[in-house]
């Protein structure tokens, strides 16, 4: 193979030794042409370039040999240079196509170039270069640079440039940190409102300075330096002088007449209005603040007047405003529309995470935007809806998102983030039919131990929708502990939603519907033009009027009910910011309203308060809480704990026959919070009927027969939790009963363990 | 097949893990299911994996899908994506020589008290927490695989 190759190259050596030798001697037949004869342009006819650059072009010919370049002749050759080796053409000036220098004032320019090669063939070429009109003005600002805002408003302004182009914007300067600008729109917003008393810019004299530069397409830019001034205002006024449903205080902040309680003559008080520029468009849908009996979304069901949350009499003072201090709500879910227009007044995105960084928690899932909301949709400003707490803030989180739910990430949601102990309530609208996961409670432990100046944050739970499954609350770790506050769902005739997940360790309730085709559902935000304001009843999610699609009737699920409790929640801790976790937990029990009272699973405990497996103690009532706990209200005494267990070796049969064991507690206390633990091998413990009864006689049912859960899930122990013993005393026999109510698999009791929470 | 991954496991074991060697199959077959056992506050607790996850329809309309359990791709029972550990209070746990025993790198220590390890053995996360389980009983009252929880909206 080497031979060959070997051969085949000498062969071409020689080849190319041949042609050499011809090239030397002028017997080149293409190039001697050429040269003889004739030598042609290879550059067009005509160009164009923007205007304001000084090349044009680099003339280039066919000749093989050195050329030489020209300018000869033309209209406009006055304006041009050409390098006469490499052929490069410039204007002598940068062309202005704004005032044109070629002789009919067209903007293209006639010039004749000649090219001259080595053996003196010349050849020449006229040459139009026309020059384009560039957008080469940098943006003009129409925006003023001095903006005065009052304290607590997020929004500051639009930018608004003229430009030809489309432009973008930037933050710079001593204050920029404090602020956000989007790129496209120019809305310029605090990250989290100013507080004119305790102001965050670089000076702390409460005008933040920043730098705007404005860049567009052709890159141009030009910056503007702004100074914003934040104003103060009298916050302390909580009262409301003219009786419109909005505190004084509130009524300064949106710069509406806190004399005059129906400033546009209409004969609604401002505060229920849903016209004008401080009116909420669809107040009058929103049958869970106040049911006006009326019918609210495409099921044409009227809702029923009464049957609602009872918060209106309290936004005479309390809408999580808080003086100024405004009350923070945790909404973690699947991320948020924090731009959202009836949104972002509330949104505190310095303490707000995408997934662990500080920031916009972004997600394109409207679950997180319609909870969002239900808690926090910001009153009086001319749009949309209203939350329960419409002054509360919302720090965000998106940490259910599909690529989220890491526990490190949770803990810093729950516990250690940015800001953490100011946060009250985390909203949790999630969740799944079985754990055992004990992290939930590890991080929750901390929380309730540590924020809120050690007063506690509280975690409110969706009980979840597997009502149709025999699902139970029950079953989930993350629900069957003393920190969570499991909510269940109300329809607006006051009885369970369809779906709404029982348990013992329900807390409370609130409203949610059922399903929007059948009866009122929950009126709120939604993605930005998400919904559907058009069609049939099959396909329409929003009113009518609601034409630009940024709300929804559509929200159910105790996804709805439970931030209606973190709203509740934030009202009661603006009136007494002192209560603890425990607190909060005791007075919702105490003042929850009972409701459905014919349902059979309703048991009065011995302190006398109603407890049911479908509702905890019923409707949340933060108006009652609060007349308790502004009223010389005694905080609880610290939390004690007392542990019992009795371990057996003992076969249930599989005969629908109640087998009690019971357990004695020594120990006295007043009850907060019951564990049962309990250890049995059968495969299917899912065929038990267990029940627990006090020492006082109450009985609640731990958990029915025909759930769904996996094989042998009490093997090893499974913990149960109760709130129906509030308030009771602890001491005395309790009893556990099980029965085997599903043929089939049998299974042995191995221990049974209660532990008791509570206060002396 | 589940001897010979007991035998090929255990050799590799001997080189990768000093001193441990996994002594039985990390997982159990359960007709279509395959199940792990974990240990979670000193319980033992089941791990479930599918070779799809399961899902049903929803009550809720605007939860379209629900998990009834955290349930796994059968994808998983080979990831190496790192361990969730909480050490008894009364263990007195020397975290590098925990590191260097088992092929693990501490990434974090959160507030509430669990380790996160990265794998960095030769071993899955499951297979791991098999041999953690046997070995470290007394010193450990969770150990799990730390992989994003399964939540949905409701």
């Amino acid at each position: 193979m080497i031979h060959y190759r070997f051969i085949l190259l000498l062969f071409t050596l020689l080849l190319l030794q041949g042609c050499g030798g011809g090239g030397g001697g002028g017997g080149d037949t293409a190039t001697t042409s050429t040269q003889q004869g004739t030598i042609h342009f290879l550059t067009p006819a005509s160009v164009t370039v923007n205007e304001n650059t000084v090349f044009v072009i680099t003339l280039r010919t066919d000749s093989q040999t050195a050329t030489t370049f020209q300018i000869v002749s033309g209209t406009d050759q006055q304006f041009f240079n050409v390098d006469s080796t490499t052929g490069k053409l410039s204007f002598l000036q940068a062309p202005d196509f704004e005032t044109p220098g070629d002789s009919n004032g067209d903007n293209t320019y006639e010039v004749t170039l000649e090219a001259t090669n080595a053996n003196g063939v010349s050849a020449q070429q006229t040459l139009s270069v026309t020059v384009r009109n560039i957008d080469d003005t940098p943006p003009v600002f129409r925006t003023l640079s001095n903006i005065s805002i009052t304290e607590n408003r997020v929004v500051v302004t639009t930018v608004q440039t003229e430009d030809e182009s489309s432009v973008t914007y930037t933050l710079a300067g001593d204050d920029a940190g404090a602020l956000t600008i989007d790129q496209k729109s120019g809305k310029l917003k605090f990250k989290t409102a100013p507080n004119f008393e305790s102001a965050v810019d670089t000076n702390r004299d409460n005008v933040y300075q920043i730098t705007i530069t404005a860049s567009d397409t052709e890159g141009n830019q030009a910056d503007m330096d702004m100074n914003i001034t934040v104003t103060d205002i009298d916050e302390s006024a909580a009262n409301d002088t003219d009786d419109d449903y909005i505190p004084d205080n509130i009524e300064l902040l949106i710069g509406s007449d806190l004399n005059d309680p129906d400033m546009d003559g209409n004969g609604v008080e401002d505060g229920l209005d849903t016209a004008g520029s401080h009116g909420d468009t669809f107040f009058d849908k929103l049958w869970h603040i106040r049911s006006l009996g009326t019918a609210t979304n495409r099921s044409g069901v009227e809702t029923i007047v009464g049957n609602d949350l009872d918060v209106l009499p309290l936004m005479h003072q309390y809408l999580g405003y808080n003086k100024g201090e405004n009350i923070i709500v945790q909404v973690v879910d699947n991320g948020i529309d924090s731009d959202h227009e009836d949104l972002e007044e509330n949104m505190d995105l310095t303490r707000s995470y995408n997934g662990l960084q500080i920031g916009d928690p972004i997600g394109r899932d409207s679950h997180g935007t319609m909870v969002t909301g239900i808690i926090a949709a910001q009153a009086f400003n001319g749009k949309g809806v209203r939350g329960v707490a419409p002054f509360a803030k919302i720090a965000g989180s998106n940490w259910l998102r599909q690529s989220g739910q890491s526990i490190a990430e949770l803990e810093k949601v729950w516990l250690t983030g940015e800001g953490a102990n100011e946060i009250a309530v985390s909203n949790n609208s999630w969740g799944i039919y079985f754990d055992t996961d004990t992290d939930y409670e590890n991080i929750m432990a901390q929380g309730a131990a540590t924020l809120r100046g050690g007063k506690g944050r509280l975690y409110v739970f969706a009980a979840g929708n597997d009502r149709d499954i025999n699902g139970d609350a029950n079953l989930q770790y993350s629900l069957s502990n003393r920190y969570a506050i499991a909510v269940a769902a109300l329809k607006h005739d006051n009885t369970h939603a369809e779906y709404s997940t029982p348990g013992s360790n329900l807390l409370v309730s609130a409203y949610s519907g059922n399903y929007y085709d059948d009866s009122p559902t929950i009126g709120t935000t939604t993605i930005m033009g998400n919904s559907n304001h058009v069609g049939t009843v099959q396909t329409q999610t929003t009113w009518s009027e609601d034409t630009q699609e940024n709300y929804t009737f559509v929200m159910n699920g105790t996804s709805a009910a439970a931030p209606m409790v973190s709203a509740s929640i934030a009202l009661v801790l603006e009136a007494c910011p002192a209560l603890t976790w425990r607190d909060v937990r005791y007075l919702i029990a105490k003042h929850a309203k009972q409701v459905d009272t014919a349902n059979p699973t309703w048991h009065q405990n011995a302190a006398g308060l109603w407890h049911s497996t479908d509702y905890g103690f019923g409707l949340i009532n933060p108006k009652g809480m609060i007349e308790e706990c502004t009223a010389g209200y005694t905080l609880l005494s610290a939390e004690v704990n007392t542990a019992v267990s009795k371990d057996f070796n003992l076969l249930i049969p599989d005969d629908n026959t109640p087998y009690a064991f019971d357990l004695n507690v020594t120990d006295q206390m007043t009850i907060e919070w019951v564990e049962v633990t309990i250890d049995n091998d059968n495969r299917n413990a899912s065929d038990y009927r267990i029940t627990l009864s006090s020492a006082q006689g109450t009985q609640t049912t731990l958990i029915k027969e025909g759930s769904q859960s996996p094989s042998w899930w009490m093997d090893g122990g499974f913990r149960f939790g109760s709130a129906a013993f509030i308030g009771e005393e602890s001491i005395g026999t309790w009893h556990v009963t099980l029965t085997d109510r599903i043929g089939n698999n049998t299974g042995t009791l191995k221990r049974i363990a209660i532990k008791i929470y509570g206060h002396r | 097949m589940q001897t010979q991954r007991f035998i090929m496991l255990s050799v590799l074991l001997l080189g990768a893990l000093p001193g441990y060697i996994i002594a039985s199959p990390a997982h159990t077959e359960m007709g279509t299911y395959k199940r792990v056992m974990i240990m979670e506050r000193g319980t033992e607790r089941p791990f479930y994996f599918k070779e799809t996850d399961e899902y049903n329809e929803s009550a809720a309309p605007h939860a379209l899908q629900r998990k009834r359990f955290n349930l796994y791709s059968a994808q998983m029972l080979e990831a190496k994506r790192g361990l969730l550990i909480r050490f008894k209070k009364s263990a007195k746990v020397d975290i590098g020589a925990f590191e260097a025993n088992y092929g693990l790198k501490l990434r974090e220590k959160l507030k509430s008290g669990y380790y996160i390890f990265d794998n960095l053995s030769a071993y899955s996360d499951v297979e791991l927490i098999h041999t953690i389980m046997k070995n470290e009983r007394k010193n450990i009252s969770t150990v799990k695989p730390n992989w994003p929880k399964q939540n949905q909206p409701r």
